[in-house]
């Protein structure tokens, strides 16, 4: 047997296999899931000066 | 108008946050200050100065409601607003409401510490606050519910995290608990009468208190500890399933476990087995929560040795695991019969409050100064050293209490002549052999306040100079999916909810009934968990799909969190307070108070006295041989607030009527020791110059009569006239006796009170229906 088309046969399984998780995933992403909510916490966010003169004052390094 | 797909760049408000965690430091050292100072009172008399305000009966209420509401209440505050803004990206709903709620918090704080000091208390522990106070509270708690929930409702990311479903559970349940055992008939502007009485204030009064640690000083920690331990150790928390079981079978449980605080009481058998039983039960939960926290650490223990953050956190939890062990042990009811109103249960209160609260805050300040101010903490090294210096302090006090309370629990249950009389029967041979041991743990408090004032300088330091930040985020605005809401259909009709209810139905008929339906009730409820088990392996997708949806809908989900803590009390409490009270009597009923008894009760009340004295003669040998004849339900059947107390720093009072002179008690508030030799209560000179309020007395009996005390139809003039001729009769017996007072003294109104104890009762005309 041939090893290119059977490569070729197990790859686009694969990539079929993949596209097809990948929609279910995406269909279901309004939904939560244990795994992703966990992660919640570890959202990283940027510090802005409390009393600053006007709203577009940049964000100040974090120590 | 932003659009969906929209990206926005939020800034939380962090103003509030940093007022509530700098209202948390100051108010925790004031409490704690009170605290170590109330502890010096037990060793040493003099330190009540002979200052009403001052003794240990009205700072005792003080020291607990700071701790509670403004410690912990305060901290609670800041790490929910701190990181539900981040969990739900959304900054809070309205700056109005949170400025309302901040300062409307403060005010009570205040009000409480200086309304509780001078004697105006509802005399019910943790709820003495009186009733315009109390009203206060509950609207703020609803103002501060308001602007939670319309967080969420203004919400950018869909799903709740664990930590709002224990938020959630902490609103919804802190409001069912505090209205409920706060509800009141108000006689003044400062004076109220709780609508329940006797067994019935008991049982919901141990429903909140009980829950008060469940919903005010454990939930929302448990959400800070699983929003904050995963930040500090930059990792997820170690299994998010496991956290769904810990939330829902904690919430559920919990409810039920208040009854373990009347253990070998009168409290109907029943109930007594049912907290025993759930308390138990609630092992469970609390060592998954403990280790689901714990192991969040995986691969991450070496900042154990670096983080101050972390180490605060790891003792805290490690303190909650050790508490929630404790608990359930001590409500045993064989160790119960031990440990009851000893230092035993102070001590592990203790190992909770300053452990677990007073740790996670710790961990919790030092992990959000720095961010709030945008400034590397002043001192790791300091924080170790509060760390240390609070370790020591916490070990020295709990291990104090737990040798304090044994020893005097064995010495007050022990008896000699083959058990016919007791071995030590003065008990203030009990209370000196404790007196070391209560000193080690003024030690151990003074230790762990010093570590707070410790943090309080560190962060000072470090906010000093500094420029407070506000942390702001870039988000996308969520468009609504379709599928997404849980309609009232499919929220209460599916798998886990349908099995649940049913389990829950079953495990009652089991519980509650006798012979064959029992055996029925017991065999359908395995047939229900094995069905649930064999639906959950081959349909388990659905049952987490379902779950993934009621994680996006914030109302179907707190109404099903409604559903569970509601659960218990719907069977524990309604039943008790719908039954007829005159069915639950026993033998005995009591007849009601004189108007001078009365009064004599409300200065009772109001010098704290439950603080010390029970009013429970429980089902024991070593109590009745010490006290008297077993308290009954109808003893307490007309008090209002019920007065069965829950440490014994002196004996109980149930029986004492009778049992000495006028004269003796006269002697005895003048001076303890100049009877009782080695005592550490309070003087109390001024009953014997402030005069009785019998002006109040006509509202007062009117409000009784209100709430079902059945005193005869007597006009505000004829209860003056029986309360004044009572107080010539006693001032008279007191001349007899050598001792000379003006009958209108309140220290008569109190004798006359003293006096009724265990004296004012009939045989009970009805069933035995509440027996045992």
């Amino acid at each position: 047997m041939s090893v290119i088309p059977l490569t070729v046969f197990l790859s686009l399984g694969l990539v079929f296999v993949f596209v097809v998780l990948f929609w279910r995933e995406q269909r279901r992403n309004r939904f939560a899931s244990p795994e992703r909510d966990s992660l919640l916490p570890l959202v990283e966010e940027t510090p802005r000066l409390a009393r600053r003169s006007s709203p577009a004052e940049p964000a100040v390094p974090t120590p | 108008m932003l659009t969906p797909g929209q990206k926005t760049t939020i800034e939380f408000n962090d103003r509030v946050v940093r007022q509530f965690m700098l209202a948390s430091l100051a108010w925790g050292v004031v409490g704690m200050l009170v605290g170590v100072f109330i502890a010096t009172q037990l060793n040493f008399w003099q330190a009540n100065f002979g200052t009403a305000s001052l003794t240990f009966g009205r700072l005792r209420p003080l020291h607990t409601n700071a701790v509670i509401f403004a410690f912990v209440g305060n901290m609670m505050f800041a790490g929910i607003y701190h990181s539900t803004q981040r969990l739900v990206k959304a900054r809070l709903a309205s700056d109005f409401l949170s400025s309302l709620h901040f300062w409307g918090w403060q005010l009570i704080i205040l009000a409480a510490a200086i309304t509780l000091p001078l004697g105006l208390t509802r005399g019910k522990e943790y709820a003495e606050l009186i009733w315009p106070i109390n009203t206060a509270v509950a609207f703020l708690w609803v103002v501060f519910a308001v602007n939670f929930f319309w967080t969420l409702a203004r919400r950018n990311e869909k799903s709740l995290y664990v930590a709002i479903w224990f938020y959630i559970a902490t609103i919804i349940t802190v409001a069912m608990l505090y209205i409920v055992n706060h509800l009141s008939i108000p006689t003044s502007l400062l004076h109220s009468y709780p609508v329940f009485g006797g067994v019935q204030d008991g049982l919901v009064q141990w429903w909140y208190g009980h829950n008060a640690v469940a919903f005010f000083l454990t939930t929302p920690i448990l959400g800070i500890m699983y929003y904050y331990l995963p930040k500090a150790a930059e990792r997820p928390v170690y299994s998010y399933r496991l956290s769904v079981i810990h939330f829902w079978s904690l919430v559920f449980v919990y409810i039920w476990a208040g009854p373990h605080h009347l253990l070998n009481t009168a409290l109907p058998n029943w109930l007594q087995l049912l907290g025993m039983t759930f308390s138990l039960m609630l092992w469970a939960p609390s060592w998954g929560g403990m280790l689901n926290g714990l192991l969040t650490l995986r691969g991450a223990w070496d900042k154990l040795r670096t983080d101050p953050v972390i180490k605060f956190f790891v003792a805290g939890v490690t303190f909650y695991g050790m508490a929630t062990f404790e608990g359930p042990l001590l409500s045993i009811k064989s160790v119960n019969a031990l440990a009851h109103y000893t230092d035993w249960i102070i001590g592990h209160v203790h190992a909770g409050a300053l452990g677990w609260n007073g740790f996670m805050a710790a961990g919790m300040f030092y992990w959000m100064a720095p961010r709030l101010w945008n400034k590397p903490l002043h001192s790791i090294g300091l924080a170790n050293l509060h760390f240390w210096v609070g370790m020591t302090g916490i070990l020295l006090y709990v291990a104090a209490m737990w040798a304090s309370g044994i020893t005097q629990g064995l010495m007050l249950n022990d008896t000699a002549e083959a058990g016919t009389i007791l071995k030590y029967p003065n008990f203030l041979d009990t209370l000196n052999a404790i007196r070391p041991l209560m000193l080690l743990r003024v030690v151990g408090g003074t230790l762990y306040v010093t570590g707070f004032g410790i943090m309080g300088y560190n962060i000072w330091r470090t906010v000093r100079g500094a420029t407070a930040v506000n942390g702001t985020l870039e988000v996308y605005v969520e468009k609504p999916a379709p599928g997404e809401v849980l309609g009232a259909r499919a929220t209460v009709f599916n798998a886990p909810v349908v099995f649940t209810v049913l389990g829950v139905a079953l495990a009652c008929v089991w519980l509650f009934s006798s012979g064959w339906v029992n055996i029925l009730g017991f065999i359908t409820l395995v047939l229900c968990v094995l069905l649930a088990i064999a639906h959950f392996e081959s349909r388990g997708k659905a049952w987490g799909d379902w779950y993934d949806r009621l994680l996006i809908n914030a109302l179907p989900f707190t109404v099903l969190v409604f559903l569970a803590v509601a659960t218990g009390g719907l069977i524990q409490i309604v039943p008790m307070l719908t039954i007829d009270r005159r069915l639950q009597t026993e033998d005995r009923v009591a007849t009601v108070y004189t108007p001078l008894e009365l009064a004599g009760r409300d200065l009772y009340v109001r010098e704290g006295c439950y603080n010390c004295h029970s009013q429970m003669i429980r089902t024991l040998v070593p109590d009745v041989m010490r006290y008297g004849d077993y308290s009954r339900l109808g003893d307490s059947i007309w008090d209002h607030p019920y007065q069965w107390g829950s440490r014994r720093t002196g004996p109980d009072l149930a029986r004492v009527g009778g049992k000495y002179n006028h004269a003796w008690h006269f002697d005895h508030m003048l001076n303890p020791r100049q009877i009782s030799v080695g005592s550490n209560m309070p003087v109390y000179p001024w009953l014997f110059s402030g005069p009785t309020d019998y002006a109040a007395l006509p509202a007062k009996i009117r409000v009784q009569k209100i709430l079902g005390v059945p005193f005869p139809n007597w006009s505000p003039a004829l209860i003056d006239t029986l309360a004044k001729e009572q107080a010539k009769e006693i001032a008279k017996d007191l001349q007899a006796q050598g001792r000379s007072i003006a009958p209108d003294k309140e220290i008569v109104a109190l004798i006359a009170y003293l006096q009724s104890l265990g004296k004012k009762w009939e045989p009970s005309q009805a069933p035995m229906a509440g027996g045992q």
